[in-house]
């Protein structure tokens, strides 16, 4: 068994970061969901999970659809098969990490 | 981000998904049910023969109750809260449910015919049954308003147990139910209705 240490270095840092992960929590649960659903849940201002969504996109986490409802704009985000998988394998290292401490 | 506040991040898509509309739909369909119910049995005899098949109407109902919820659900509430689709049911999972629920069906069914004694408290088993699987969601979602269905569709139970006439009391509790419901589910829907409707752009 790897050191606790290296465990917990190990962690994928793209989804770590707090704001990052609830939304990948969020999403991980729902095949799609909108920016005004995520605003509302995560607690985060509009700029900061502007941010995140565009990060967690360029990783590959996302796929983040832009499109307009009449005249409005409509933000829709799906987690992708590798950025469902990457969540798999956070939660398990983190929950094999939360074990060890006790 | 504790392990507790995750699993509650995980359960927020489900727990939008339950906006009142879900038991609104489920408080028309107990409703029809338990009128048909209530008028066969009333007028049953001077009915034509095929009204007995009269229940069937409620498995379209359910059905096109839940297409005209989404509807709903698209118009009034997504542009207030945010929308946000939880997954389609895993086909595996879904034949699993459906198989255990036909073996609980066939199970209550043997125990019916069986069991004299079982047929004399039908409105307090329904009414365990509901406040049961209120009681889970409960527990589940955390959304307070199950455990408030919970009790009061127990209580729902007794009283039609107890109080109702015997030759009305199922139908009774099938009426309280769907009262409960559809109660519990305009409130929601209501107070969700008063948030300001929300865009991109307003944000």
């Amino acid at each position: 068994m790897k050191p606790l240490a290296k465990q917990a270095v190990e962690l994928d840092r793209m989804i770590h970061e707090p704001a990052r992960l609830a939304v990948m929590a969020l999403l991980y649960k729902s095949e799609e969901a909108d920016f005004l659903f995520l605003l509302r849940e995560s607690g985060l201002t509009k700029g900061n999970l502007q941010s995140h969504l565009a990060r967690l996109e360029d990783g590959g986490y996302i796929a983040v659809e832009k499109s307009f409802v009449g005249k409005i704009p409509h933000t829709v985000c799906r987690m992708t098969p590798s950025g469902r998988k990457a969540f798999k394998n956070y939660r398990k290292e983190l929950k094999k990490i939360a074990g060890q401490l006790g | 981000m504790s392990k507790d506040l995750m699993d509650d991040m995980l359960k927020r898509p489900v727990r939008q998904s339950m906006d009142g509309l879900n038991e609104i739909q489920f408080g028309i369909v107990f409703l029809v049910w338990g009128i048909i119910a209530t008028a066969l049995k009333l007028w049953g005899s001077e009915l034509p023969e095929w009204m007995s098949w009269s229940y069937l109407i409620v498995l379209p109902l359910a059905f096109y109750f839940r297409a005209l919820s989404n509807r709903l659900r698209a118009r009034w509430i997504a542009p207030r809260i945010g929308y946000v689709k939880t997954h389609s049911p895993i086909l595996g999972k879904t034949v699993i449910a459906l198989l255990t629920g036909g073996v609980i069906a066939v199970v209550i069914v043997i125990a019916y015919v069986k069991s004299p004694q079982l047929r004399l408290s039908i409105p307090l088993e329904m009414g365990v049954i509901f406040a049961v699987s209120n009681f889970i969601f409960w527990r589940w979602l955390r959304v307070r308003r199950f455990l408030i269905y919970a009790i009061i569709t127990l209580a729902s139970g007794l009283v039609a147990q107890w109080i109702i006439p015997d030759s009305f009391e199922s139908e009774a509790f099938l009426c309280f139910v769907s009262v409960i419901y559809l109660v519990g589910g305009f409130l929601v829907v209501r107070n969700l209705m008063r948030l300001p409707i929300a865009t991109e752009d307003s944000l």
